[in-house]
């Protein structure tokens, strides 16, 4: 065999197997490695607290996550709203990466009289104020941050909920 | 016929197998050890998520996951054996922002604008240091031991018609970044 048909081989050989190693990266292994480290960390019926000094976050902030499933599944979180400078609610896929219009936040989101706010995670689109969508995704990572709360302390947790999508 | 191009089909198989594998530990290999090695040999500041594919930010990218619209990060690698870190700057037209020293997922202590101590020339001045002066205000406390870390200039919701000026880095009286001024 000459040298360059022995080095084109390889290299469709590379190039090939270097895509199919890329996509697989990306579409199987990272979201089950995040899926598998937060699936021990988080829950689907409750979110988990914390403070900003015991994760990857700021000591002036408190941080709610919990995890949504978005097949055929409407998850909603609802709560008082937090007396803070900021707070959003934000919605990741299985890469932790965020999705675009799934994000609210203090000036968005719907607050009602009664002080409670109200926000619906789910695949299609809904109430601008009130909306997380989430699209064609399996789930992922919901997460809530109050930054500079007036008093740390007081910031409840959100209650979250899921029911079949209708 | 059949066996012959069977048989040099598999061999090509795993000779490229073979070869990418080895490509990529050298390619993952180097790049590690110029990240390691290279570590705040050029600091300066870098806008975390956006420039997201840019190779040389890759790795700062990629520990930046939990990224939300409203806010921009700003970071920058430093070198903590080398003396205290001061930032200078104007504070930023902002609802919220602060100024967080990382060090992993144990510590991480801020200076936000709710605790910042502004100058009369109305600039900031933070320090991370390991040996805190008492009295002083804006400072960050280091954890014991060490010598690198990477701090992240938070800013949420920043006025509209307001530039980001980002801060001067200075470390024994060396310019290690060169800020914005207004």
């Amino acid at each position: 065999m000459s040298i360059a048909r022995w080095l084109i081989t390889r290299l469709i050989v590379v190039i090939v197997l270097g895509l199919l190693l890329v996509w697989l990266a990306y579409a199987v292994i990272l979201p089950a490695y995040v899926s598998g480290q937060y699936r021990r960390e988080l829950s689907l019926d409750h979110v988990t607290g914390q403070t900003g000094e015991s994760v990857a976050g700021s000591e002036d902030a408190v941080y709610f996550a919990a995890r949504y499933t978005c097949r055929d599944t409407v998850t909603v979180i609802s709560g008082p709203a937090p007396d803070a400078v900021y707070w959003m609610i934000g919605i990741y896929d299985n890469r932790l990466m965020r999705i675009p219009g799934g994000h609210l936040n203090d000036s968005t989101v719907e607050i009602g009289e009664d002080g409670q706010f109200r926000a619906v995670i789910q695949p299609g689109p809904g109430n601008a104020q009130s909306t997380l969508e989430c699209g064609h995704r399996q789930g992922g990572i919901v997460i809530m941050r109050v930054f500079l709360p007036a008093d740390p302390d007081a910031v409840e947790a959100p209650n979250i909920e899921q029911r079949p999508l209708e | 016929m059949n066996a012959h191009w069977r048989h040099e089909a598999l061999r090509a198989l795993w000779q490229g197998a073979l070869i990418l594998l080895g490509l990529l530990v050298v390619l993952v290999g180097g790049y590690a050890a110029i990240y390691q090695f290279s570590w705040a040999s050029d600091p300066h500041w870098i806008e975390a998520h956006r420039d997201r594919f840019r190779l040389p930010d890759l790795a700062e990218n990629l520990r930046w996951f939990w990224i939300h619209q409203d806010s921009q990060y700003w970071v920058v690698r430093v070198r903590l054996d080398r003396g205290p870190i001061t930032l200078e700057g104007q504070p930023p037209h902002a609802r919220y922002w602060s100024v967080t020293y990382y060090a992993g997922e144990q510590t991480n202590s801020s200076i936000n604008n709710a605790n910042v101590v502004l100058e009369s020339d109305d600039m900031y001045r933070i320090v991370i240091t390991a040996d805190l002066q008492p009295g002083l205000p804006n400072q960050i406390e280091t954890r014991p031991g060490e010598t690198r870390a990477t701090i992240e200039l938070r800013i949420t919701i920043q006025a509209f018609d307001q530039p980001v000026l980002l801060p001067d880095i200075w470390q024994n009286d060396t310019l290690l970044v060169e800020g914005v001024r207004p």
